[in-house]
């Protein structure tokens, strides 16, 4: 298994074209701010936050699969903790640095006990967890100002947040992408594809999971904190509701779970979907979301990136294969990569 | 010592609801492995059926409960046939991500879809009947009734399960898909009289819980939930553990609102089921998963 990360390495140059598009994405939302408008800069940054998001689900649900259906706890303690210790009074170099802290210590204090389950288990555990958070944030009112939600005064810094979620975003995606390469992401894969053989290969599947939940938690903990710095405020319902609990995990299931662009893809997807219902119909957004899902779930349950248009769009412009299980051809060794690498079935 | 017992007795009364809601759930994952997420909105359609069914036909709720019922299972067959059908035979990990997204993608549809009709607010049915006292005691009549007719419908459906032979395929295809499919059961039948049913059995659920509480249309996700922590308490697949865990969730959320505090309560459900999923994962009345 070792042996083939070598292989990796000596074929650098065959993500030259990702480097190049992942650099014209990022100084191109660096303009943003200079060329547009405050609507484009707004819906850039919900943009940035939601792949920050969604990115960061998948290192969980992608490589090992584990669904994480309480994914943005990571999320509402970041902007729990910032804006508290803002109340506070400590200062924003403080508040930023205590939520990463923070959320990693929580996550491997629940990962410990929740990865004793698989599966649906899993799944309906996190999203308890979830649950059990909204109600503290609403019962705990000295902390968290309950239902009320909580406020800090506002800043003009609205360029420092854009661009910090701007950094959030591509660095959650490099994260992804240098998992995917490294011993850690083989482990997983390994995981995912079988527990006990990856096991009785001498891979530490309990470790190296609670290593991937800790990972997946440090960027949706700083993306809570720069949501609460650019929106000053939030509640129960937006820090760890129910809808906004499914938004990264559609995201990510829509895109493609377990690809690297997949989330990414999703989540520009769902935006852009979601701005284009918001301005022109009014109502019934939720319906057409739910059909989306829905027709994806029969369709194209590998996500977008798996269908036929995007896998071609995807081998067009020289991205690496994408990591991952064949919706229906779970024998097939991929092309181009007969060593294996992660598709050992 | 008066109040432990009033709070006792209506929580065996909300118990046997719960359970009669979770029955459904918990059949029909154990049979299809299927996550369920849109349970709670067809209890929720049911509920407002009851409702409408009163209001403007005056149709008692015990006889619009059968009604909605019917009308469930109706709706869980085209459910079944247009949508769960085609993911049913997937590998494991991708019948787990399909059955997320497409239940969740109906749940939000029947969410919207509601409110955008109904216009949002709570309801619930406006029938009553009167109490009785008994030695201090007061059994709510209506409650009284209601518990009989679940005790009835759960033995009904117990003896469904273990005396008949459709009844036992659906336990055996639960226990062992291979080794049902092995004696000659036709699985995929099973598994779509199993989704039917236990839809149908939410919607007339839900007449009961519009007439005893309030509904509303985005309830069901939350309300789902709680049925998931409930099998699991109780036990995958088991109906009397389906009752057990209904009964330790009512209790726990009755005695926590009235000794501590209302706005606890909701947390207890998912402290139990986190509990029950890390210290007996199969459920007090389940069996282990070899």
């Amino acid at each position: 298994m070792t042996a083939k990360l070598t292989d990796v390495h000596s074929r650098r140059f065959k993500y030259r074209s990702a480097l190049i598009l992942l650099a014209a994405a990022i100084l191109g939302s660096a303009v943003v701010p200079i060329l547009g408008t405050s609507y484009h800069i707004s819906l850039l940054f919900f943009l940035f936050i939601s792949i920050t998001l969604a990115s960061t689900y998948d290192i969980l649900a992608g490589f090992t699969g584990y669904l994480n259906l309480g994914h943005v706890v990571f999320f509402g303690i970041g902007a729990y903790v910032f804006g508290i210790t803002m109340q506070a009074g400590g200062g924003t170099a403080l508040a930023l640095a205590l939520p990463p802290l923070l959320t990693v210590l929580f996550s491997v204090a629940i990962a410990y006990p929740l990865f004793r389950l698989r599966g649906a288990y899993f799944a309906i555990a996190t999203f308890g967890i979830l649950k059990v958070m909204e109600v503290l944030a609403s019962n705990l009112r000295d902390l968290t100002g309950g239902t009320t939600g909580l406020s800090i005064p506002p800043t003009s810094s609205t360029e420092i947040t854009f661009y910090m979620a701007g950094g959030l975003c591509f660095a959650a995606i490099i994260l992804n992408a240098w998992i995917a390469h490294s011993r850690l992401g083989l482990g997983l894969l390994a995981t995912r594809e079988d527990e006990e053989v990856a096991e009785g290969s001498g891979i530490n599947t309990t470790r190296i999971k609670i290593y991937a939940m800790a990972l997946s938690a440090i960027l949706p903990s700083l993306a809570g904190a720069t949501y609460m710095w650019q929106m000053t405020y939030i509640d129960p319902a937006s820090a760890f509701g129910s809808d906004i609990a499914f938004v990264p995990v559609i995201m990510a299931l829509l895109g493609g779970s377990g690809t690297i662009l997949g989330p990414v893809i999703g989540a520009i997807f769902l935006t852009v979907v979601e701005e284009v219902l918001w301005s022109h119909v009014g109502y019934l957004q939720l319906t057409m979301y739910g059909i989306v899902l829905i027709c994806v779930g029969i369709f194209m349950p590998g996500g977008l990136m798996r269908s036929s248009i995007f896998a071609r769009l995807h081998a067009r412009i020289g991205l690496p294969n994408h990591y991952g299980y064949q919706p229906y051809r779970l024998f097939r060794i991929t092309r181009g990569d007969s060593n294996g690498r992660g598709d050992h079935q | 010592m008066d109040i432990f017992l009033q709070i006792l007795i209506g929580a065996v009364l909300q118990g046997a609801l719960y359970a009669l809601g979770a029955i459904g759930l918990s059949l029909s994952f154990g049979v299809l492995k299927i996550l369920n997420l849109s349970h709670g909105d067809f209890l929720m359609l049911g509920g407002f059926l009851g409702f409408l069914a009163l209001s403007y036909l005056g149709i008692n709720p015990f006889l619009s409960a059968m009604l909605a019922a019917l009308f469930g299972c109706a709706i869980g067959w085209l459910f079944y046939q247009s949508l769960i059908s085609r993911i049913v035979g997937r590998s494991f990990r991708q019948m787990l991500t399909t059955s997320v997204m497409i239940t969740l993608g109906v749940s939000l549809v029947i969410e919207d879809t509601t409110s955008f009709l109904w216009g949002g607010g709570s309801t619930g049915i406006p029938f009553q009947l009167s109490n009785v006292e008994l030695g201090g005691v007061v059994f709510p009549l209506l409650r009284m009734t209601l518990l009989t007719g679940t005790i009835l419908l759960t033995i009904g459906l117990h003896l469904f399960l273990t005396r008949t032979y459709v009844g036992r395929a659906v336990l055996a295809s639960s226990m062992n898909p291979i080794g049902a499919i092995v004696v000659g059961i036709d699985i995929r039948f099973v598994g779509m009289l199993t989704f039917a049913l236990g839809i149908g059995l939410a919607a007339g659920t839900g007449v009961f819980y519009a007439t005893l509480y309030s509904i509303e249309p985005f309830m069901g996700l939350g309300l789902t939930l709680k049925y998931l922590a409930i099998i699991i308490v109780g036990g995958m697949g088991s109906l009397p553990g389906a009752l057990l865990g209904g009964f330790i969730i009512a209790a726990s959320e009755s005695y926590t609102t009235y000794y501590i505090g209302a706005q606890w309560s909701p947390l207890v459900a998912f402290m139990i089921l986190i509990a029950a999923l890390l210290i007996r994962p199969q459920g007090l009345l389940g069996k282990a998963e070899t």
